[in-house]
């Protein structure tokens, strides 16, 4: 997949602006479900099924100002139709020419904190973005010629298909 | 194809064997000594004591030299072993004494029954000169009996034969030759040489629910064991979570889960089956896969010899695609979690939205790219996917429309397709509607969804490539395609239908097609 899919894509991910997710385990304001229901009100069949798994797996949503910045994930509406959460972390692929330490250079000038190199493709890091969501640190990154691609780190309901 | 054109089919593409004949059956203790080494696999035992009992032969031919190509074959080596133990030895004859009618062959030494050796689908057909023909129905006696002396053919006992069939004794004349003659007659339904083969004995499981388990008949499971269980093959099995306990499944080396972090950024790999999440859908797709046979317990797998291993990696249904990758990566390379153990062959997931679009992320595309091109030593790992079960295009499945992925879907026990995913990218249909297959809690139940039809198929490739391993993942989809039952009552157009791909896949077919590309027989 190339950088102009993801670019395409990225570009086609719309924040729910009124919402935020916390994770299973962590310390927040009271869930708030009908407000998660009010935000989505109007979104597609599937989003709705997302809402469900994801507060059935511990999953809390409430506006922006009952979640810990630290914690919170964006709720984002993808390209495919799908409710997912933006967190910190996101994936990036850089110019396989480039050595380890000019990679391990580039990610710490640009503020990036490396937690696994994914050993399957080159030069290809799940990383994580200080201050900042995944999201916008993925748009930022693609802007740069030596990343092939950048893509948030989504998390998604992941249905069985029975 | 009517059966009259299908038989003649079959006997015109029968391979001889020129110049090999089989000795009379004579059992003794080398021949003995030859079914053993061939059944260990020695090969070298099975020559010297196929080149002593055929020094031993009193024979009037210029040549009586050994044939390993027979039982150096794979295939082949079973067969031989049965008859070796009857008695009997293969060897290659000068072509004067090859040409010698059986008679005069018997009086040289040889074996006075058999006439020629052929090879059809992997099997040795020993040619005799019995026969068996069936005419139509309304064809009077008269008709019957000038058809009998117009070919100087005799009638023999019809005891214990359906109506309007008979034996029949060719004398002198090669029996092939005068079958294919007697299908030319109108008033003849078919004609076939009786011919001697070594029949092994079939795996017959004794689990109590394979009669609950239409989809064996379907695909022809059962067939298919003759020749392989799909031992040597591990599949991976990529899912929510499995059931670890589950009597009727066998977690391999190798299986696994995934467990995120405090913060959920990342995700750790953990080892072993401890601790993995119990989960209902895993348990049926790895049971349809390879739930133990001829245990007493429950039904058995589609490959029931092959190795499993389970990852689970999406546990309550919620993750990242960056999991699913790394659980991808992970099951063509373990070493890229740190693990020291082979690769999986065949990788089989059923997770993913029913809707009609998924979007794929950059990293799980490489995540599969990687598995197609370096699992199983650069031949690639075969990637078998469940389609949606909405009545979707799979175009807009980004994972199921991957270049290297299979996207299968469901059909039903009267093998019609039941309004899964459809379109070009749709490779094939196996059985997902009412299936038996394994359940968490140590039991069984009845289920449907493509997601059990993609392990049904999986386990399909898994006995096809224990027929030859060193097959590529390319190879593999291309035999599976190749030997599909054309099933439903719509055209194909090159082969393929949108609504069912290129057909239900067959594992009797393509065990045999993947033999036939493995041994040349």
């Amino acid at each position: 997949m190339d950088k102009s899919s993801a670019l395409q894509r990225l570009t086609g991910i719309k924040k729910v602006e009124r919402l935020r997710a916390l994770p299973p385990g962590a310390d927040a304001a009271p869930s708030a479900p009908d407000i998660a229901q009010r935000e989505l009100g109007t979104a597609s069949q599937e989003a709705q099924a997302d809402l469900q798994t994801l507060q059935a797996a511990g999953w809390t949503f409430g506006p922006p100002e009952s979640a810990p910045d630290d914690r919170a994930f964006e709720v984002v509406m993808d390209t495919d139709g799908h409710l997912k959460l933006a967190g910190r972390a996101l994936t990036v692929k850089i110019n396989p020419d480039l050595s380890a330490e000019r990679v391990a250079e580039l990610l710490a000038e640009l503020g990036f904190k490396v937690r696994r190199e994914l050993g399957f493709a080159p030069n290809t890091f799940l990383i994580e973005a200080e201050g900042q969501s995944g999201l916008e640190a993925a748009k930022s990154l693609n802007e740069r010629p030596e990343v092939l691609y950048a893509e948030p780190n989504l998390v998604e309901a992941m249905q069985t298909r029975r | 194809m009517s059966h009259k054109s299908s038989v003649r089919d079959r006997l015109a593409h029968l391979e001889e064997l020129r110049g090999i004949l089989p000795t009379r059956a004579q059992p003794s203790e080398t021949l003995s000594g030859m079914a053993e080494g061939l059944r260990a696999n020695d090969i070298g035992r099975a020559a010297s004591a196929a080149r002593t009992q055929l020094d031993s032969l009193d024979l009037d031919t210029g040549r009586k030299a050994v044939a390993p190509e027979l039982y150096e074959d794979p295939a082949m080596r079973e067969q031989m072993a049965g008859f070796a133990g009857a008695g009997m030895n293969f060897f290659h004859s000068d072509a004067d004494f090859w040409n010698l009618p059986l008679a005069e062959r018997e009086n040289q030494g040889g074996n006075g029954l058999v006439n020629r050796v052929f090879v059809h689908s992997q099997r040795l057909l020993l040619e005799t000169s019995r026969i068996a023909l069936r005419f139509e129905a309304d064809v009077p006696e008269a008709d019957r009996a000038a058809i009998f002396a117009r070919h100087n053919i005799t009638r023999l006992s019809s005891a214990g034969l359906p109506p309007d069939t008979y034996r029949a004794d060719t004398g002198d004349a090669r029996a092939l030759d005068t079958c294919l003659m007697l299908m030319e007659e109108a008033e003849v339904t078919f004609a076939e040489p009786d011919f001697i083969e070594h029949i092994g004995q079939r795996l017959t499981p004794n689990d109590p629910d394979l009669t609950r388990q239409w989809h064996h008949a379907n695909i022809l499971s059962r067939n298919a064991w003759d020749r392989t269980q799909g031992e040597g093959i591990r599949v991976a099995v990529i899912d929510n979570g499995f059931d670890t306990t589950h009597p009727d499944l066998i977690f391999g080396a190798g299986s696994g889960h995934y467990r995120p972090t405090f913060d959920f950024v990342d995700a750790d790999f953990i080892p072993g089956t401890a601790n993995i999440p119990d989960g209902n859908h895993g348990t049926a797709c790895a049971g349809m896969i390879a739930a133990i046979a001829d245990n007493n317990l429950g039904g058995c797998g589609v490959a029931p010899g092959a190795d499993l291993r389970m990852i689970a990696c999406m546990n309550d249904q919620v993750g990242t695609q960056l999991t699913l990758a790394r659980a991808i990566a992970y099951a063509a390379d373990p070493s890229k979690e740190g693990v020291q153990e082979e690769g999986a062959d065949i990788i089989a997931c059923s997770l993913g939205p029913n809707g009609a679009v998924w979007t794929m992320s950059a990293v799980l595309s490489d995540a599969l790219d990687f598995a197609a091109a370096s699992g199983r030593g650069d031949k690639g790992c075969a990637i078998f996917w469940a389609c949606t079960n909405g009545n979707h295009p799979i175009g807009s499945d980004q994972v199921c429309s991957h270049a290297e992925v299979m996207a299968v879907g469901r059909a039903t026990a009267n093998d019609t397709d039941n309004g899964s995913g459809f379109g070009p990218k749709l490779d094939f249909l196996a059985p997902g509607v009412k299936v038996w297959i394994p359940a968490s809690g140590g039991t069984y139940h009845e289920t449907t969804g493509t997601s059990f039809a993609a392990p049904c198929a999986a386990g399909i490739g898994a006995l096809a490539l224990s027929q030859k391993p060193d097959m590529t993942a390319h190879e593999l989809r291309q035999v599976l395609r190749d030997t599909c039952d054309k099933v439903g009552p719509l055209p194909y157009i090159g082969g393929h239908n949108i609504r069912y791909g290129h057909g239900r896949a067959n594992a009797e077919a393509a065990v045999a097609e993947a033999r036939r590309r493995g041994t040349g027989l």
